[in-house]
């Protein structure tokens, strides 16, 4: 099909706008729509010419409660804070289906959601956040961390196991280059861990060069130094 | 200030993120939306999911509306009709609850246009609506107002499926033409 064609071209836009586009056809257009300015405006300018025919429908007010769902969405944690949470890990599970997405687009949402978390509480905090994406840039692992708490959260977004008896194992790098840091074993399989690290630790976290990720024999590294390749490394951020 | 500049006005704030402004373009605006998208829908449950998802993209897509989009009431009713146009094609939808009958309060063809018709375009409208054949004319509403399928008018009409195409086309054609007089 021919969309240079102006004539097609208005014909779609039409009967996009109008709704008799439907299926594989109305999808093809609205592809060409995000391509096209040309597009768009085609259907701008029908938008324009069709919508007052809504004139003729009588408004009805909605429910009440319509306005109470539409702050849930729009403001999750003004309503229950557990949402925020589900809703930050629910977000980033779904880049796992959205393909390739640059581990910096996880971490400005997470500081986003983070963020507007933050400003309900008055206890200090002090996040940290790093992600570990496969070759195809999709996440493996989500790790959290609040250096003020000590709380260290792990998700594993898309991880499966290495090997029936082998384990990934969670190493911090000081930025002194010197021996790396176990931080602990990581999820598997969409599961979800939280432990709370020693202070001392924390002060070499909060300097850390980065974290990485080794395959270990079941349990973990028998000598507290990586025994296995280290498969992934990812910065550490604060937020 | 005009509807028109006033709604434009609450849309810069709400692309602020200004919450006040957003529960005002809710207050105005939602009343239409809703009755629109019943109309087309003729389930209230599904008129609901429809206007909140398109209440909830007003939030996180305010800064997006500009000029080239006509009015804000056209930028917010675009949206909304194409939400309910993809839920009636969601056959997932339609077959779990294709046993419960729509809301009784929907008459089947559209009425008459209100006598609160007022500005320029509008009027315009009407006398181009006016213009259209008898079978045009049904064809188009029944698109818009039902979100009807060129099938779906063609089982309502008991017409071919090439006469209906046939007809929104044209029709379409002759609106244009006449609007653009």
């Amino acid at each position: 099909m021919n969309y240079q064609d102006p004539e097609l071209l208005e014909h779609l836009a039409a009967e996009y706008v109008l709704g008799t586009l439907r299926g594989q056809a109305r999808r093809r257009f609205e592809r060409l729509q995000m391509e096209s300015l040309t597009v768009r405006q085609a259907v701008w300018a029908w938008e324009q010419r069709l919508c007052p025919i809504a004139e003729a429908i009588d408004d009805e007010p909605p429910p009440a409660h319509l306005w109470h769902t539409i702050q849930q969405r729009t403001h999750p944690q003004d309503t229950d804070t557990a949402v925020t949470s589900r809703g930050l890990w629910h977000a980033l599970w779904l880049w796992r289906s959205w393909g390739a997405v640059a581990t910096v687009a996880a971490v400005i949402l997470s500081w986003v959601l983070l963020t507007t978390f933050q400003a309900q509480a008055p206890v200090n905090h002090e996040p940290y956040m790093a992600v570990f994406n496969d070759a195809q840039a999709q996440p493996l692992w989500v790790i959290s961390s609040d250096l003020a708490t000590g709380q260290l959260s792990i998700r594993a977004v898309n991880a499966e196991a290495a090997a029936v008896d082998k384990a990934f194992e969670l190493w911090m790098l000081p930025n002194d280059g010197s021996a790396p840091r176990s931080l602990g074993l990581l999820p598997i399989n969409g599961e979800k861990q939280s432990t709370t690290l020693a202070s001392p630790l924390l002060d070499r976290l909060r300097s850390a060069s980065g974290l990485a990720v080794s395959i270990e024999p079941a349990g973990g590294s028998p000598t507290n130094v990586p025994t296995g390749p280290v498969v992934y490394q990812a910065p550490l951020i604060a937020l | 200030m005009s509807d028109k500049a006033q709604l434009i006005d609450l849309l810069q704030k709400i692309a602020q993120a200004d919450e006040t402004a957003y529960r005002q373009f809710y207050e105005f605006t939602s009343p239409r939306i809703y009755g629109i998208t019943l109309r087309m829908l003729k389930r209230r449950d599904w008129a609901e999911d429809v206007t909140q998802e398109a209440y909830v993209r007003v939030w996180y897509h305010a800064g997006e509306y500009h000029n080239g989009r006509g009015a804000p009431l056209t930028w917010l009713i675009s949206i909304a009709r194409n939400l309910a146009i993809d839920k009636l094609r969601s056959q997932a939808v339609r077959d779990a609850d294709d046993t419960q009958e729509p809301d009784a309060l929907m008459s089947a063809l559209p009425g008459p246009f209100n006598a609160s018709m007022d500005t320029q375009t509008q009027l315009l409208l009407q006398g181009c609506m006016g213009e259209l054949s008898e079978a045009q004319r049904t064809s188009i509403f029944l698109s818009f107002f039902e979100g009807l399928s060129h099938q779906q008018i063609t089982t309502r009409l008991g017409e071919p499926l090439g006469t209906i195409k046939s007809w929104v086309r044209r029709g379409l054609q002759s609106l244009r033409r006449c609007l653009e007089r």
